[in-house]
C-alpha cells in the first residue's frame, strides 16, 4: 500500500522508514477502542463487585456513575 | 482613529497596529490523502504564543491526530481527559514521554478537530500545549488535552499526523502579540 506525506505544498509518497511509522500510527487502538476497553472493564467489575454483596452506591462510589 | 473599530481611509497608526493582538502567520491547505502534514517556517522568536486551527476537511476514518514540534520524537508528556458521548463517566489517557503531542485533535468522516494552543514553540523554552478534542462522531468521545514537551527547544516547523489519510481543509497558524 502507498501512503502520501505533504511538506507545505509538496505532496509525495512515504519513504519506507515513513511508511512503517504510519502503519504503526494506524495499527495503535483508537481512543474510541481504548474507551470501549474501560466500559467495558468497569462492567466486569461491576458485576464482581455486585457479586461480593456490594450496594450499586458503594459500586458507582468506587468505579465512578 | 477609534480602536479596534476603523473607518474606510483612516492611516493606520502604529499604536493602533501595534495592540493588534494576533496575526495570521501561516496558511497550509492540506492535500487529498494524506497522512501526515509538515508546516515549516510557521514559528519564530517573533512570537511567544500561537494558535493552530484545522478549518474543514476529512479523514478516512476515526483517529487521534498527533502534533510533533520539528523532528522531535521523544519527549511528549500530556493528558487527555475525556468522556464518551453515551456515559457521564470521566476517563483519562496520557503521553509519558511520547513520540508526539497524540491527543491534540481528533478526526473522522465527519471532520478534522485541531485547534490548540501552544506557548514557546519558537522560544528555547519548555512548550506546552493544550487544545479542543471533540470526536464528529455520535459514537465518538470528547475532552481537554494539555500537556508540555520536555526540553528547552526553539521550533520553526511543525507535522501533523493521524492514523486515518486526511483531505481537504486549511491548517491556519496565529500568531499572540507579545
Amino acid at each position: 500500500m502507498t501512503y502520501k506525506v505533504q511538506i507545505d505544498d509538496l505532496v509525495r509518497e512515504a519513504t519506507p522508514a515513513e511508511i512503517a511509522e504510519i502503519e504503526a500510527r494506524a495499527a495503535e487502538p483508537t481512543v474510541q477502542e481504548h474507551t470501549d476497553a474501560i466500559h467495558q472493564a468497569k462492567q466486569s467489575a461491576r458485576t464482581k463487585l455486585a457479586a461480593l454483596g456490594l450496594t450499586d452506591d458503594e459500586i458507582n462510589a468506587l468505579l465512578g456513575a | 482613529m477609534t480602536f479596534p473599530v476603523f473607518a474606510s481611509g483612516d492611516v493606520l497608526q502604529a499604536s493602533d497596529m501595534n495592540a493588534v493582538g494576533m496575526w495570521l502567520v501561516k496558511t497550509q491547505t492540506i492535500g487529498s490523502g494524506v497522512t501526515s502534514v509538515a508546516v515549516t517556517s510557521a514559528f519564530s522568536s517573533d512570537y511567544d504564543t500561537y494558535k493552530i486551527i484545522v478549518s474543514g476537511g476529512v479523514a478516512a476514518g476515526a483517529a487521534a491526530v498527533g502534533l510533533q514540534l520539528g523532528a522531535s520524537t521523544t519527549g511528549y508528556f500530556g493528558t487527555l481527559i475525556f468522556s464518551a458521548y453515551s456515559s457521564a463517566a470521566g476517563l483519562f489517557l496520557t503521553d509519558d514521554n511520547a513520540t508526539k503531542f497524540t491527543y491534540a485533535g481528533v478526526a473522522n468522516t465527519g471532520g478534522i478537530c485541531l485547534n490548540v494552543d501552544l506557548t514557546n514553540p519558537g522560544r528555547a523554552d519548555r512548550t506546552f500545549i493544550q487544545g479542543l478534542y471533540a470526536n464528529p462522531s455520535t459514537t465518538g468521545e470528547a475532552g481537554r488535552y494539555q500537556a508540555f514537551h520536555n526540553s528547552a527547544t526553539a521550533f520553526t516547523d511543525f507535522t501533523i499526523s493521524c492514523g486515518q489519510a486526511l483531505t481537504g481543509g486549511n491548517i491556519k497558524v496565529y500568531g499572540f502579540r507579545n
